[in-house]
């Protein structure tokens, strides 16, 4: 039956995406293209490329868009419920651990050498998404401005990502 | 988190629906919008409440809005907590994709392709401002700064996996702390 099938084939997914995002665009396309059908290597491609312009992680748009293809609006919720499933499981079983031992000396110490490295994590992703991005002198400027508004200012991220759609439409 | 009673789960799910609706570029542009309502305009959360749950939820599978919505709607408001932040996290996209699938043809791509131009350098400024407001709290050892320095380099060069780093800091955690309290009760 097509939603058994879109939830076990989602949630096996969502269960090996470790690193999420593009880690699991391989992943993705050995199950849902190469071993089951379901979408041919242009839809495939196609759904990469809305992924990335919408909001949203690319394992949930593509759980949404495949279900919807296969099954209509209920195939999308299914799909992408087996899809958060097993996150949903392990990510649960961590913060119950964590509220349990959040005074133990151990936890403490772990998390003291894993805070610096959460700083490095996300420094690499703003470098690597800089080195893709910012080719010209306006999406330096664009880049530039951005930034001291968010240190300098308390004006809300999301506005600030609603005036750079319109900035990207009048300017780029 | 010691004020429990004070979450609202409509609330939480609000806050998650604004991460879920604008997350782009990958996951962790959306950090400042998290670090902006729960620490500082609601204060149910602490900077290193925040970057924990950033370092745990990167060791186990699934995309960083959706984990961290589960995460932290857990540790603020339990089982029902979790649920109405992951609810929030990924509604924006199943309706947006939806919609799409749906009709596809009537959408204008132009337009959309020179909004999303914009967006992306946007996108950098907000990954490191998340990376900047951390770094101000956590990096007070030259040791720290030297452990970050080298985190970021090893992901930029090699790829290497962020769940390999993050449980790499943790035994550097475990051991180099373990070494501070033996010396500390020597003296």
């Amino acid at each position: 039956m097509i939603f058994w099938q879109l939830f076990y084939t989602f949630a096996f997914i969502g269960s090996l995406a470790f690193g999420g995002g593009y880690v699991m665009i391989p992943l993705i396309d050995s199950q849902v293209v190469e071993k089951l059908h379901w979408l041919t290597s242009t839809e495939f491609a196609d759904i990469v490329a809305i992924a990335e312009m919408t909001p949203g992680p690319i394992a949930i748009n593509t759980a949404t868009f495949v279900g919807f293809k296969m099954a209509g609006p209920l195939g999308s919720v299914i799909a992408t419920i087996g899809v958060v499933v097993p996150s949903f499981i392990i990510v649960m079983i961590l913060a119950k651990l964590v509220t349990r031992f959040s005074e133990s000396p151990y936890l403490q110490a772990a998390l003291g050498g894993i805070r610096p490295v959460v700083v490095g994590l996300i420094a690499s992703a703003a470098w690597s998404f800089g080195a893709k991005t910012l080719v010209d002198l306006k999406s330096w400027i664009l880049a530039g401005v951005m930034l001291l508004a968010l240190v300098k200012t308390k004006i809300s991220p999301i506005l600030l990502i609603v005036a750079s759609f319109v900035i990207g439409i009048l300017f780029f | 988190m010691d004020n429990q009673k004070s979450v609202s789960l409509p609330k939480l799910f609000g806050i998650f629906f604004r991460v879920g609706a604008f997350t782009f570029g990958g996951g962790y542009a959306m950090l400042p919008i998290i670090q902006r309502e729960l620490v500082d305009k609601q204060g149910w959360l602490k900077e290193e409440d925040f970057i924990d749950m950033i370092g745990l939820t990167q060791s186990a599978p699934g995309p960083v809005a959706v984990n961290s919505a589960i995460y932290l709607g857990y540790r603020l408001g339990g089982l029902g907590g979790a649920i109405s932040s992951v609810l929030g996290a990924v509604l924006p996209s199943l309706l947006t994709i939806m919609a799409i699938a749906w009709a596809l043809s009537r959408y204008n791509l132009e337009l959309l392709n020179h909004a999303f131009a914009g967006v992306r350098p946007t996108v950098v400024s907000l990954i490191t401002y998340a990376a900047w407001t951390m770094g101000k709290k956590v990096l007070k050892t030259p040791q720290k700064v030297v452990l970050t320095a080298i985190s970021a380099a090893l992901i930029v060069a090699f790829k290497l996996h962020p769940a390999v780093l993050i449980i790499s800091g943790a035994l550097l955690g475990l051991t180099l702390n373990g070494r501070a309290s033996k010396e500390g009760s020597k003296s």
